[in-house]
């Protein structure tokens, strides 16, 4: 009895870390289980340490991450926010699998604790690789727009959170668009089920990295499928791979990644999402082959642990030669879908921002270029520069939509 | 005091960031090099010699009268009108926030394509250096050329395209030639593209850019599962095929329009884009 008292408290002290702070729901039944706030700042002043940071992508063996230098700009930085302190409900509704079949998927929406909400953002989060740093399981960083005034609506995409044993079909836009669209339909009901709608119908949309390509392709079906629904006020995008092939086509021809946790999971991730039928064994090289499911599916290792696991940059070390040929019978499937899965193959029909640091080695900055390219002509701002690497991107993307939102 | 002195620094360094805007007035060379010119576009490669210059480029059909203007004077109406289209964009866009030279004008080396263009054509091709001040060509620094595009040639080619269930079949006439075939929303055909023809051209265009055409045409019949597909309850698509060479279309295009629904697809229709139904 006594040993089964420690079991529980230690269970209980280990979910007060991993859950700070949250009322978990149901979205679509608004069942509610508990009621839970916490603090953006301290009392001294200094950033939440529960405030979830992205870090370091790029594999650069002995670097110190990111996320130190990262909570210091935030908390030197902002300027004075509306309501600190914000509540969180994390909970499940009613999503769809990559096949569109019906299927229960689980998200984070933060709200000001008290004061009116002006418009839902919709957020498209960034590549993560452990499931407690999924959104309903962390205090994330983009939870600071919510102390502006705003709800703030976050999906866990398929293979995290609720469906952490499942494949996540990381850089499918279909699937990964589709959890954050149903997620922005569940929770507009809930918000007025709980007196907190928003004063504006129009929802933002805003993602960094994968999700910042995310954001594009929920932009994308929101207007083709949503517009009535959730008619879209602005889009805000940053760092993201919006161009797959020609992601690829520059990695390949450098012989490297900046990110090389993404390789086994876009091959896995799309062949998952597009249902490719394709064999590991034609893209990974042996011992890649027999740890990428421990790596990536146990869900137990953040991106930069994935990166220090696989140890190398050198596409060579981490692909098999077939792999990283285009034209070779397998690659050339995988590639066919990477062109299909590219974000930029719409029209705007509402303003873009859109943010890319010239350094980021991680997303190419190759990508904001295309993207440039193929948006020439409509509603969208650049705001290209020399901004660092991809992590330190992600802090200055966040904190200019902040200063950005009114 | 520690404190303020970052929150300063960090300020400044965002600031700076941000506001990077160098405005280049004085002439660049703009180092335009045509690499290829096919029957429905043209290829270039720009590396001006200052990252910062403001460029645009136009291309004018041998029928406008554009086309025997002197280059200063085509310069100056083919801003002029890029500029009125903008400022009514901006008028009657809400929340219009990107800058005229964003949206019309280029910097830095870039590898161009100027697509839609018509086979076996005398175009006249015009590469001006923008003063980002004035928002006016920089008219003694002015590329002018002549590209002729290729001849293509159409030959007629018909599809039998069928559905049983969600299996979707096309059968074309003549099963040597090489194809290509693809299907999208009807409502994003026409907003993105306005003609399924232009569609078809963006397609090609993407797989010459990539260098992959020859992994996605088809030869003979082929057989598709509508099913792998997630297609939206009672919206309407359209089918698009037609013989390609080289990236090029080298029949008349075929067109079918169907209704997707979970009972089955409904509302076929084929016809040839020239509106013949068939």
């Amino acid at each position: 009895m006594k040993r089964l008292k420690y079991c529980l408290l230690l269970c209980l002290g280990l979910a007060a870390c991993h859950h700070p702070e949250v009322e978990y729901v149901d979205f679509d039944t608004f069942q509610v289980l508990s009621v839970k706030s916490s603090d953006f700042f301290m009392e001294d002043g200094s950033l939440n340490p529960e405030v979830a940071l992205m870090g370091d992508t790029e594999y650069e063996p002995g670097t110190k991450v990111a996320s130190t230098q990262a909570a210091t700009l935030v908390r030197d930085m902002l300027g004075v926010v509306n309501s600190n302190k914000l509540i969180h409900m994390a909970g499940t509704y009613n999503g769809h699998d990559t096949d569109g079949s019906p299927l229960k998927l689980s998200g984070k929406l933060v709200v000001p604790a008290k004061g009116p909400v002006k418009n839902l953002i919709l957020v498209s989060h960034y590549t993560i690789g452990a499931n407690y740093e999924c959104p309903s399981e962390t205090f994330p960083l983009e939870a600071m727009l919510a102390a502006k005034g705003y709800a703030v609506a976050i999906a866990d995409y398929i293979g995290f959170g609720f469906t952490a044993g499942r494949i996540h079909p990381y850089m499918h836009t279909e699937s990964t668009a589709r959890a954050v669209v149903d997620f922005g339909l569940a929770v507009k009901p809930y918000l007025k089920h709980i007196g907190r709608e928003p004063e504006s119908n129009e929802v933002i949309l805003f993602g960094y990295s994968q999700g910042g390509s995310t954001t594009l392709a929920v932009m994308d079906m929101i207007q083709d499928e949503y517009g009535q629904e959730l008619p879209i006020k602005m889009t805000y995008c940053g760092g993201g791979p919006y161009d797959l092939a020609a992601t690829f086509d520059v990695s390949m021809e450098q012989g490297l990644t900046g990110i090389p946790c993404a390789i086994p999971m876009i091959v896995q991730g799309v062949n998952e999402g597009e249902k490719l039928g394709l064999n590991m064994a034609d893209f990974f090289k042996p011992y890649l082959l027999e740890n990428y499911n421990e790596w990536i599916n146990s869900k137990q290792y953040t991106v930069s642990q994935i990166n220090q696991n696989i140890g190398t940059k050198d596409l060579h070390d981490i692909m098999t030669d077939e792999g990283r040929n285009k034209y070779s019978r397998t690659t050339a499937k995988l590639y066919s879908a990477l062109l299909q899965n590219s974000t930029l193959n719409f029209i705007p029909f509402s303003p873009i921002y859109m943010f890319h640091s010239r350094q980021d080695q991680t997303v190419p900055f190759i990508n904001a270029l295309k993207a440039e390219q193929y948006f020439k002509g409509f509603n969208v701002f650049y705001d290209f520069g020399d901004y660092g690497a991809h992590a330190m991107g992600c802090i200055r993307f966040v904190l200019t939509v902040y200063k950005d939102l009114p | 005091m520690r404190k303020f002195i970052i929150f300063s620094a960090c300020t400044l360094l965002l600031a700076g960031c941000t506001a990077r805007e160098v405005m280049v007035t004085d002439i660049v060379p703009l180092n335009m090099e045509i690499q290829e010119v096919k029957g429905s576009k043209v290829i270039f490669t720009m590396d001006p010699a200052n990252p910062d210059a403001w460029y645009t480029y136009g291309l004018f059909h041998e029928s406008t009268e554009a086309y025997r203007m002197n280059d200063a004077e085509l310069a100056r109406l083919d801003l002029k009108l890029a500029l009125q289209s903008y400022e009514i964009k901006k008028e009657v866009e809400e929340g219009f926030m990107t800058s005229f030279l964003d949206m019309y004008c280029m910097r830095g080396s870039r590898t161009l394509r100027a697509t839609n263009l018509a086979p076996d054509t005398d175009y006249r091709m015009l590469v001006y250096q923008v003063n980002p001040k004035t928002q006016e060509p920089m008219v003694d620094n002015i590329i002018s050329t002549t590209v002729h595009t290729r001849p293509v040639e159409e030959k007629d080619m018909d599809f039998t395209i069928g559905f049983d269930g969600f299996l979707l079949s096309i059968v074309p006439s003549d099963p040597e030639r090489i194809y290509y075939w693809d299907f999208d929303l009807s409502e994003r055909i026409y907003d993105n593209y306005l003609r399924p023809r232009y569609y078809f051209y963006s397609l090609l265009d993407m797989f010459d850019e990539y260098n992959f055409m020859d992994e996605v045409y088809s030869k003979g019949s082929e057989v598709y599962d509508l099913k792998k597909d997630n297609l939206i309850e009672g919206a309407a698509y359209t089918l698009v095929t037609g013989a390609t060479v080289d990236e090029e279309i080298t029949s008349p295009l075929t067109l079918v329009t169907f209704t997707y629904s979970a009972s089955g697809i409904q509302n076929i229709r084929q016809y040839k884009d020239d509106g013949k139904e068939l």
